[in-house]
């Protein structure tokens, strides 16, 4: 196994990861969705996590909330607060679970209990973990909906997840998550099922909140434009793999690795609107499958090497960024 | 709430009315009539019987009639069991079908609904692997194989329980309750089972996971409504059906229940029995929807609301 470039201050992150890898077994054997994946956040950061459907971006975030399905496993490690989320017994894992540690899924409008109002599906985590009265932590729950903009935040809190639109319906997805005031917040395309108008607006307010009670966001998405709004840091995932990481500035403006390059060629610009056809990245994502010993990214890369059927080794690439790519070793 | 039932008893009544009118028509459609099969007799003594029964006027004025008498909550005569009206033929079956099913009922949701839960919480294990046993026993083995094997062993062998019949309290109950169960236990079992584990599977369940509340929080505060809601759907029909009485296990247990009536009422032509009987059946069926839809409308708010 190759050994990933050992990051610093490993001890001052809120979030380690160390060779993450995500397995899933079948019939055939199995499928490896992330591999290796080393990344370090800490405390308040945001650090976006950019790639196609099915570089395994949200199998990562579920193998850190112990949510993999019933043939998935984790393995290497995941060290929240110094704490291996991934040997975690489950008890215990649970304590992390919805106090210092919460998710925003990604469907709105399937992630809410049908059955039970909005009000008291918010105030469950802080009855559950801080033993909150339940009048108290009802009352809670509606400053939260009101401080997510929800309109009538008192009676919408009796109501029920149908009686929402998608948009308002990820909002108190998002008042539910930051709720308990959690160290860190892993968001999964919080905003890919949301009209466009909406999404903005969602993010901002994500931001805001999470900003002032110092939460961390681990944010998972496949839009730059996203990223550019609130990521402090991005890593570039494909094929389960980080392809190249860094602060979000240099990764937006100058990004170095030909598939990370295809990904901002290929978003929409506004001074661009003359462009007949936004470009593409020829070929389609590899998903599942055996790992290969090459680059996965190479089958579509237009700069290829003959290097490029062994993994390139994930590098320093300047200050306070990294490579996997024999395009830039070479030069 | 109040005007929701209003409108389905309102619905409930009409569809009552359109049995009512079919189950009329088709039964004077069927060739042959009540006193056909007493060549014996001669033709002035049919023509006098049918006249006392109304069966010589024209079948638009027997329906008015027959409907009329409706109203006034009269099911008519008997015309096989003479000197007995259908009103009183149907109050003497139908406690004792009542008692039968309403046991049954109780069993089969109590146990199968246990046994769907203990598979779907352990599956793969042994009690997952004995409710499966048990279900696909219960829905392949027809009542009348079941009904007879189980007389012979607990009756006639162990001598523990009689055999048939209706004059030894509990005791008179315990098989017919048993064999009328065993079905709908499995049925249950094996619908219970596989709803729960298609709402564990659910967005929402996740999304409860990871509020890190347990799982034993997840099961009942998350999991369970959902798994329930077609287990009810089913459960409200199929009470009507067990309520009213089997035919099978009236038969197998020679129980005076309403359910020998229709058999024996639909091969003699006894036009106004069947007709009972049917809306009686209609009756509860009707009732038992509209049970179903209070409890769905309960546990779920996009039912109550409509949507």
């Amino acid at each position: 196994m190759a050994c990933e470039t050992p990051l610093t201050q490993m001890n001052a992150n809120l979030l380690s990861l160390r060779d993450l890898s995500v397995h899933f077994a079948h019939r055939g054997g199995q499928t490896t969705v992330v591999d290796r994946v080393s990344l370090d956040l800490a405390a308040g950061q945001v650090l976006g996590i950019v790639g196609e459907s099915g570089s395994g971006k949200s199998q990562l975030l579920f193998s850190l909330m112990g949510l993999l399905a019933g043939n998935g496993r984790a393995s290497g490690r995941a060290l929240f607060e110094g704490v291996d989320l991934l040997s975690l017994p489950p008890k215990a894992l649970d304590r992390l679970r919805g106090a210092s540690l919460s998710m925003i899924f990604q469907d709105p409008m399937t992630s809410l209990n049908p059955y039970t109002r909005i009000g008291d599906q918010l105030a469950e985590g802080l009855i559950h973990h801080q033993a909150v009265p339940r009048a108290q932590a009802l009352a809670e729950a509606v400053r939260m909906l009101d401080r997510v903009r929800i309109p009538d935040a008192a009676r919408a809190a009796r109501r029920y997840p149908h009686e929402f639109s998608g948009g308002m319906r990820q909002r108190v997805m998002i008042a539910m998550a930051l709720l308990v005031k959690p160290k860190l917040l892993l968001a999964d395309e919080p905003t890919t099922a949301l009209d466009v108008t909406i999404q903005a607006q969602v993010l901002d307010l994500m931001s805001e909140i999470a900003s002032e009670t110092g939460t961390a966001i681990l944010f998972v998405t496949h839009d730059l434009g996203v990223v550019a709004r609130i990521c402090d840091r991005v890593a570039v995932l494909y094929g389960g793999r980080i392809m190249e990481d860094g602060p979000a500035e240099t990764m937006l403006t100058s990004p170095a690795h030909p598939y990370a390059r295809g990904l901002l060629a290929t978003t929409p610009r506004m001074d661009d609107a003359l462009t007949p056809r936004l470009p593409t990245i020829a070929g389609t994502p590899r998903s599942g499958g055996a790992m290969l010993p090459s680059c996965p990214f190479a089958p579509r890369c237009g700069a290829r090497l003959p290097a490029c059927d062994t993994m390139p080794p994930l590098r320093p690439f300047g200050p306070e960024r990294r490579l996997a790519c024999h395009l830039q070793g070479e030069t | 709430m109040i005007p929701f039932v209003a409108k389905r008893l309102w619905n409930g009544l009409l569809t009552l009315a359109a049995l009512a009118s079919l189950t009329f028509f088709i039964m004077r459609l069927a060739p042959g009539g009540p006193f056909s099969r007493n060549r014996k007799i001669s033709p002035e003594v049919q023509a006098n019987i049918e006249a006392a029964f109304h069966l010589d006027e024209p079948v638009v004025r027997q329906f008015a009639r027959y409907i009329w008498g409706l109203m006034r909550g009269d099911l008519g005569p008997s015309t096989r069991f003479r000197d007995y009206s259908v009103n009183d033929l149907i109050a003497s079956g139908l406690p004792t079908s009542l008692t039968i099913g309403f046991w049954a009922i109780l069993v089969a949701g109590l146990v199968g609904i246990a046994l769907g839960l203990a598979g779907a919480l352990r599956r793969n294990g042994w009690t997952d692997y004995a409710a499966g046993t048990i279900g696909v026993i219960g829905i392949a083995i027809p009542i009348f194989i079941i009904g007879p094997l189980m007389q012979a062993y607990f009756s006639v062998y162990l001598g523990w329980l009689p055999v048939g019949g209706w004059n030894e309290g509990w005791r008179s109950l315990v098989l017919p309750v048993l064999v009328l169960a065993l079905p709908n236990i499995a049925y249950i079992s094996r619908l219970t089972r596989s709803s729960l584990i298609e709402s564990q599977r659910e967005n929402h369940v996740r999304t409860a996971r990871a509020k890190g509340i347990g799982p034993t929080r997840v099961l009942w505060g998350h999991v369970m409504t959902g798994a329930l809601l077609p287990v009810i759907a089913y459960l409200g029909p199929a009470c009507a059906a067990l309520i009213t009485g089997s035919i099978l296990i009236e038969t197998v247990f020679a129980l005076p229940g309403i359910g020998r009536f229709f058999v024996d009422a639909a091969l003699n032509r006894d036009y106004p029995l069947v007709m009972g009987i049917t809306l009686v059946y209609g009756g509860f069926l009707i009732v038992f929807n509209i049970l179903t839809d209070l409890v769905r409308g309960w546990l779920d708010p996009r039912v109550r609301h409509g949507t």
